[in-house]
């Protein structure tokens, strides 16, 4: 369906993590700051500060050891919890401007409003800026809004509106004028556009397309041959027309990953039997939340990737089970089994995890004749009591195997954890 | 579902009892959540009689909704200082903060100065902007050359745990 009249809304948190740690430590106002990936691996978000010193996004935090030194870079642990419910209310609040029909949450940071039913009434760019000033003034997150005539081009716009400080943060392409559209598109490289990325670059390169102009001039039809219909709909997008509607239900999960990376180095076969039950036990729980059946299980191990002085080691098998299951504990026990298979000696693993696949919906599984419903109504009450207990009295209180036992070899490091304010035992305290 | 169980028995209990005190007027069953969880089991169980649930579960208090009025914009703080003692804020208690509020004279906020926190009673008059301490040992804030006095959230509510302060 295209559409020529649409108007998007793009708005987008600057420097997520980093901009939540603020509303609670002002102190790291004007400093650079870093948050790192689980584990304390990788540095995902970045203040401008930290951005002008070179750091790149998703470098490892020992890369740049010698720059956090040299400028005191502030490195923070990642706190998930607190993020999500920043983000939650963000989203809360930009649903309230439009019905729940027109609001899509794209990402964590990240959320696209159809305001077409509302543009003959609003100066856009005002909303914009309303929408800004709020989202500042009731969570204390910055924000960038872009406006264009399809999610492509207020994708652009929001680019456009966080590299140049004169818009104030928000761009309207909708009401631009096109000889300044044209010199904006003109200075930004095609690649930036969403759905182009780094894949197509090189072979848009080749054809004499480096900007967002040149690609937004081809002609869609004969793109569509050289490269697919995505390419085709995104030039379409570019001119401002609308191909791509906002999205409500998400697709249904076509797989599960429950991984993560160790605190310190693990070699043995137990702790790691131990780490992999608790990520089967995790990837379980959100199988269940989602109501969902799993019919197939890979489980992966590996060792640092980064070390340069002993090889990469990366292994993972996959297996399937007889009947499709939301049981713990077949997770637990397929994924210790296969562990066996895949375990080396010697190796110093850093990481791994389960990936369950062959999803299905709980409610549309027919079971075959042999299956044994005594047996499975057994494991469902078990589950439905552990699922229980973990929502009454907590995630950690029972499990299978000793995984939450606390301080295990394999534990999470989260060195630099900030508070979660959002837990009555860690609520921000005001000292003056 | 589970948590209301314990309530109805309560309620039977209260209702046997005369009321004596003349200042409670009625007794509610408080849920401290925004969920209102309606017992279908119950009723269930109590088939044949009529379930005392029934008629108060639409009078039950919701503790949120009774102090919360902008839960996007809200905030919860603890304080850790005794200069708002004379306006009823001791260590330990903890603030209901709401974000969404424009700040006017006299109200109590949390504010930033120098990047630091600070919670006090917002004072708007010919000097500018100040903040004034509730406890004659504290200091009123006034501002320096070039500082910068920034509006955290206004308070709302004061929490104040009176028994086992631990």
């Amino acid at each position: 369906m295209k559409h020529e009249n649409k108007v998007f809304f793009l708005i987008d948190v600057n420097n997520m993590y980093v901009s939540c740690e603020r509303v609670f430590d002002p102190s790291l106002n004007n400093k650079p700051v870093i948050v790192l990936s689980n584990n304390d691996g990788c540095a995902v978000a970045r203040s401008n500060e930290s951005k002008a010193l070179g750091i790149k996004m998703g470098v490892p935090l020992f890369q740049i050891k010698d720059i956090v030194k040299q400028h005191n870079v502030i490195v923070l642990s990642s706190n998930y919890a607190m993020y999500a419910e920043m983000s939650r209310r963000f989203h809360k609040i930009l649903a309230s401007h439009v019905t729940g029909e027109e609001v899509e949450p794209y990402s964590i940071d990240e959320c696209f409003v159809d305001f077409t039913a509302y543009e003959k009434h609003f100066d856009l760019e005002k909303v914009g800026q309303e929408m800004r000033q709020q989202i500042w003034k009731w969570l204390g997150l910055p924000v960038c809004v872009g406006i264009g005539r399809s999610k492509t081009e207020s994708k652009i716009a929001n680019h456009i509106a966080k590299k140049n400080p004169g818009f104030n943060s928000v761009c309207d392409l909708v009401s631009m004028d096109p000889c300044n559209k044209e010199y904006y598109f003109a200075q930004i490289d095609a690649s930036e556009v969403w759905g182009v990325g780094r894949k197509h670059s090189k072979k848009l390169q080749s054809m004499g397309i480096n900007t967002v102009l040149d690609l937004a001039c081809a002609e869609p039809r004969e793109m569509q041959k050289k490269f697919s219909i995505v390419m085709a709909r995104t030039i379409y997008e570019l001119q401002g027309i609308s191909c791509i509607e906002i999205e409500h239900t998400p697709p249904s999960k076509k797989q599960i990953v429950a991984s993560r990376s160790f605190g310190g180095r693990v070699t043995e076969l137990t702790d790691l039997k131990e780490a992999i039950s608790m990520y089967a036990q995790d990837a379980c729980k959100r199988l269940r939340d989602e109501e969902l059946l799993c019919g197939c299980m890979i489980a992966f191990v590996q060792s640092n990737p980064f070390d340069p002085n002993v090889p990469f080691y990366n292994k993972s098998i996959t297996g399937s089970f007889s009947e499709p299951t939301d049981c713990a504990i077949d997770f637990v026990k397929a994924a210790t089994r296969m562990l066996n298979d895949i375990y080396k000696e010697g190796i110093k693993y850093k990481k791994c995890g389960v990936v369950l696949t062959c999803l299905e919906p709980k409610s549309g599984h027919t079971y075959d004749l042999l299956t044994d419903f005594a047996h499975i109504e057994k494991k469902e009450y078990l589950m439905k009591a552990m699922d229980g207990i973990h929502s009454k009295f907590g995630k950690k209180k029972i499990s299978v195997g000793p995984c939450f036992v606390p301080n295990r070899n394999w534990s999470m490091s989260r060195d630099k954890l900030s508070r979660n304010p959002f837990k009555w035992g860690e609520l921000l305290k005001i000292y003056n | 579902m589970s948590d209301i169980v314990p309530s109805i028995i309560e309620i039977k209990h209260y209702l046997n009892q005369s009321i004596v005190l003349a200042d409670v007027i009625s007794i509610k069953l408080i849920i401290p959540s925004t969920q209102m969880l309606i017992p279908y089991a119950l009723e269930k169980i109590n088939a044949g009689f009529p379930s005392p649930a029934q008629d108060y579960i639409d009078k039950a208090l919701d503790m949120n909704e009774h102090l919360i009025k902008n839960e996007t914009a809200t905030f919860i703080v603890k304080v850790a200082s005794l200069s708002m003692l004379n306006a009823g804020i001791d260590i330990d208690d903890e603030l209901i903060v709401d974000r969404s509020l424009d700040a006017k004279h006299g109200d109590i906020v949390v504010a930033l100065i120098d990047n630091d926190f600070t919670v006090k009673r917002l004072m708007i008059d010919e000097k500018g902007q100040w903040l004034k301490a509730e406890n004659p040992d504290y200091k009123n804030i006034y501002l320096q050359e070039g500082q910068e006095l920034i509006i955290w959230g206004v308070v709302t509510c004061i929490i104040k745990m009176i028994r086992n302060k631990s």
